[in-house]
């Protein structure tokens, strides 16, 4: 059955139960390959696919899903998830009356330069075996090396209740490479990634392969016998890929109206001024901000047309980012950030593409004006954060600065603080600008696309040390 | 003809070597809370297959929810391994005896309805705020299912395992006017309903005692001194990294500095892990692993010497030995290495080892890296408390541990007898003396 077969089917069922019905089929292709230390370590591929059902019930969803994609069966699901949503019904507090939606109609497609599906499996395979062989060239202290491919072809047919019917397609894509530096016995990493939500062109549209393969190598050889940071409050610079962090994972959840309902920091805080005057916080679903961004979103989960969010603008909170019912709750306009990660996930609020704009200053001379400090690039390891904002993040590759240069590289550097108040803190923003966290998936209940950047940024932080 | 049979029909049509099928099916019922209130009410089933093919030394792997496109799935996995490089090491484990795992499956998950599972939940988050109403529950989840997997394979190995499983979780916070405390979650589970009560209430209560203990947290001093661990803390610094460390892959690809220290101390005398997947009625247990090897009891680190490290039958081949049984994943992935279910010998009773603390921190929850390579360590503790002697003084806050996992795997002094579920396992509290604790 072809899509437009599909979203006749689901028109012709989306009114069979009363309340407010969403349908999705969703059909995910995957590839992933990949090679470590000169060997191939896998080829793989899937398909998944399915329906999924949810039904809006007097303040109660019901959610169903179904692998088999026939009428009687998606019929059969709806029924499920009407009953499911009708069990519910007066358990819940405080209902809102309506769900605040916005319909698109249409057949959308996110721009691919080079289509993933039109580029032969060789080519792929080459790519993944010379990330994986490149970096034991470059230098022998290089003792392992893994690199990964990863694709998801995605399709999607979005009919609702409250007039959506969409055709949806996109390809999501990335690619890795990690490398494990030793000597004397000391072992380090090196990490670098691309991603995109688009094509092989929009992959590769800033770094080449042989970039990604330099900057691994440089960051996990840069570390071994380098020094520890002093542990303390520090003045850093933060490369725009910190900023990304920072943006998505220390401020960004925070402003999730479901975090936002269960009392995270900025709850009652619209209007307040929560960050220095040099920060605008935006995120945004729109291709026009860069091609191959990893959270372009054309139309959200719940079939809602999304829009661009300013959170804090001239370091003033402006908004929450909303689905159809926190929109309600709040009296506000919804701003379509529910997505759902497979047919069988329920959509829930989620980030898209996340970042802090371009101020006025040339990045070096945020460098050359900074007396001592720390330049801080690259997430290491995992970010976490709380919902009182309070983060703590391994940062990949960092250097010391002294007088305004960068003197020497330091390892297992982690930086934690408040992010409001390291925000508030940032006294000179760079005029440059770079998303960056393409590659990753954000994990809340189901992983996530997204992307998130900015520019440079000199704020400070506390830095944990060795004591 | 079931699915088993068509694949291997069209398999041997296109002349395949070797292939092996991985078949799983589940029906579950989920109730979501959030905010405090029902949000969504869950039912789904599925069924999932993975195909390895092998042709000569070359593999491919392929996998659908799809059983209307099995043609295809075959086609692709066959493709796949066609495009692929040769390798002598891959190929199928021999078929093993494999005695079963007791009591890992009861009827009475399968026949919970949805409208059940509501009134557990409903346990769930209503016993926290009864507790205490400054409680705010971000979300709560509890997920009835019954799973079946099937493996079968060209060498004759033909395997199945049904597992039920009732699992929860309970994440929030305590706020009090303009003061927030620190996330903290409970996770827990059984193979059965019955009982299952008692579990959800002890987890909730749990839960809400300890996140109250954290409003109004202040720093300390910054010092070296003695740390304990809570199970999920224990499970992000030692337990998931020791688990890295000893995967047959990361040792032979050169990723794990554990290589070549079989037989040396790498922990202290108080630390034995076992791998103990045979224990009946786990939630963690199964009766073989994802290539169809019988999964067994295996001592990891006995008194602090590293006596093995894990195998599928791939990195086992590498070393003309056999496969431990560790071989983990489900449809969707192929063969990967893993810990099944992670088991610690205790030393003492928790109130014992608060005793022997004069000064020091327990952490409930860590929030950073521990990263296996370069073993260091460091992040923020979350949820935590100051200790003096032997007592919890007050709840702590900007507060961050750091230290090599290496060092302080040897600064073990003792186990709790304790044990707490947590997503990595059923893992006891751990004493770490000496570590690093920056506040302020």
């Amino acid at each position: 059955m072809n899509a437009e077969e599909i979203r006749g089917i689901l028109e012709e069922l989306v009114d069979v139960v009363e309340g407010v019905v969403q349908l999705r089929y969703h059909s995910r292709k995957t590839r992933q390959l990949s090679f470590q230390n000169g060997r191939i370590r896998n080829v793989e591929s899937g398909r998944i696919a399915g329906v999924g059902v949810r039904v809006w019930v007097n303040g109660i969803w019901g959610f169903s899903s179904t692998t088999d994609i026939s009428k009687d069966s998606i019929y059969k699901t709806i029924k499920e998830a009407f009953n499911s949503a009708k069990m519910g019904e007066g358990l819940k507090e405080k209902v809102v009356d309506r769900l605040t939606t916005r319909s698109k109609k249409g057949v959308l497609r996110v721009e691919e330069t080079r289509p993933l599906e039109e580029i032969p499996l060789d080519e792929k395979i080459e790519l993944v075996r010379k990330l994986d062989e490149n970096p034991r060239k470059l230098s022998n202290k290089v003792a392992s090396t893994l690199a990964r491919y990863t694709e998801m072809i995605d399709e999607k047919v979005i009919v609702t209740s409250y007039g959506t019917s969409v055709i949806y397609k996109d390809s999501k894509v990335d690619a890795v490479v990690y490398v494990v530096a030793s000597s004397n016995g000391e072992m380090e990493t090196g990490f670098s990634s691309v991603g995109a939500t688009g094509g092989w062109g929009e992959l590769f549209r800033r770094f080449k392969p042989e970039d990604m393969v330099e900057e691994a190598v440089k960051i996990a050889v840069n570390k071994l016998g380098a020094k520890y940071p002093e542990g303390g409050v520090h003045t850093v610079v933060l490369h725009p890929s910190l900023v990304g962090v920072l943006a998505h994972e220390a401020i960004g959840h925070t402003v999730e109206a479901d975090f936002v309902l269960s009392g995270s920091i900025v709850k009652g805080k619209i209007g307040e001024k929560v960050a220095s005057e040099l920060i605008t916080l935006v995120d945004s679903p729109n291709p026009q901000i860069e091609k191959g961004a990893s959270g372009i979103l054309l139309v959200d989960d719940e079939g809602v047309d999304p829009m661009e969010v300013k959170v804090i603008e001239n370091g003033i909170l402006k908004s929450y980012l909303h689905d159809s019912e926190s929109s309600t709750i709040f009296g506000v306009e919804n701003t379509g950030n529910a997505r759902a990660f497979l047919y069988s996930d329920e959509p829930i609020i989620r980030m898209r593409n996340t970042y802090i704009l371009p101020g006025e200053t040339d990045p070096e001379e945020i460098i050359s004006s900074t007396k001592e400090g720390y330049y801080l690039k690259g997430l290491g390891g995992g970010g976490q954060a709380d919902a009182n904002a309070e983060f703590m993040f391994g940062v990949m590759e960092a250097w010391k600065i002294e007088n305004g240069k960068l003197a020497y590289p330091v390892k297992e550097v982690t930086i934690s603080g408040q992010a409001f108040d390291v925000l508030s803190s940032v006294d000179m923003v760079g005029n440059d600008f770079m998303f960056t966290l393409g590659a990753g998936y954000c994990g809340k209940h189901q992983p996530a696309k997204v992307d998130a950047g900015g520019p440079h940024l000199r704020c400070k932080v506390k830095i944990g040390g060795r004591k | 003809m079931t699915i088993e049979d068509r694949i291997m029909k069209l398999l041997k049509e296109k002349n395949v070597d070797e292939a092996e099928i991985f078949i799983e099916k589940e029906r579950k019922k989920r109730v979501f809370f959030e905010k405090n209130e029902l949000k969504t009410l869950n039912q789904d089933e599925y069924t999932g297959v993975g195909l390895r093919v092998f042709l000569g030394k070359k593999q491919g792997f392929a996998h659908t929810n799809d059983l209307s496109k099995i043609g295809e799935l075959v086609e692709e996995a066959v493709n796949l391994a066609r495009n692929s490089q040769e390798d002598p090491y891959v190929g199928l484990p021999d078929p093993e005896e494999v005695e079963m795992v007791e009591d890992l499956y009861h009827e009475d998950v399968e026949k919970t309805t949805l409208e059940d599972t509501l009134r557990l939940g409903k346990h769930l988050v209503e016993i926290p705020r009864k507790v205490d109403s400054r409680i705010s529950i971000d979300s709560a989840e509890i997920v009835v299912s019954s799973r079946e997997k099937r493996i079968l394979n060209t060498k004759g190995l033909s395997l199945a395992e049904k597992k039920s499983t009732v699992r929860y979780f309970v994440m929030g916070m305590a706020v009090e006017g303009e003061k927030v405390s620190s996330f903290d979650y409970r996770v827990g589970g059984d193979v059965k309903i019955e009982g299952i009560e008692d579990k959800i209430k002890e987890s909730a209560e749990s839960f809400a005692k300890d996140i109250l203990k954290t409003l109004g947290a202040k720093t300390c001093e910054s010092f070296k001194g003695s740390v304990l661990l809570s199970p999920d803390a224990f499970s992000m610094i030692f337990a998931m990294p020791i688990s890295s460390l000893v995967n047959a892959e990361s040792v032979q690809e050169r990723r794990s500095p554990w290589v070549g220290k079989l037989g040396e101390k790498v922990a202290s005398d108080v630390l034995t892990f076992i791998d103990e997947p045979r224990k009946p009625s786990s939630i963690f247990s199964t009766s073989f692993d994802r290539e169809g090897v019988p999964t067994r009891k295996t001592v990891i680190i006995e008194n602090g010497i590293l006596k093995t490290y894990i195998y599928n039958t791939y990195t086992a081949r590498k070393e003309n030995r056999k496969s431990t049984g560790h071989a983990s994943g489900w449809y969707r992935t192929m063969p990967s290495i893993s810990v099944i279910s992670p088991s610690f010998v205790s030393t003492l009773p928790l109130k014992k080892i608060f005793e022997k603390i004069d000064k020091g921190i327990y952490v409930r929850r860590f929030s950073g890296n521990a990263n296996p390579v370069s073993g260091v360590f460091s992040g923020t503790v979350k949820g935590g408390r100051f200790i003096e002697k032997g007592e919890e003084t007050f709840p702590l806050i900007g507060t961050m541990i750091s230290g090599s996992i290496f060092e302080s795997l040897k600064r073990i002094t003792a186990v709790s007898e304790e044990k707490e579920i947590t997503s990595f396992g059923e893992l006891p509290y751990v004493l770490v003396e000496d570590v690093s604790v920056v506040s302020k």
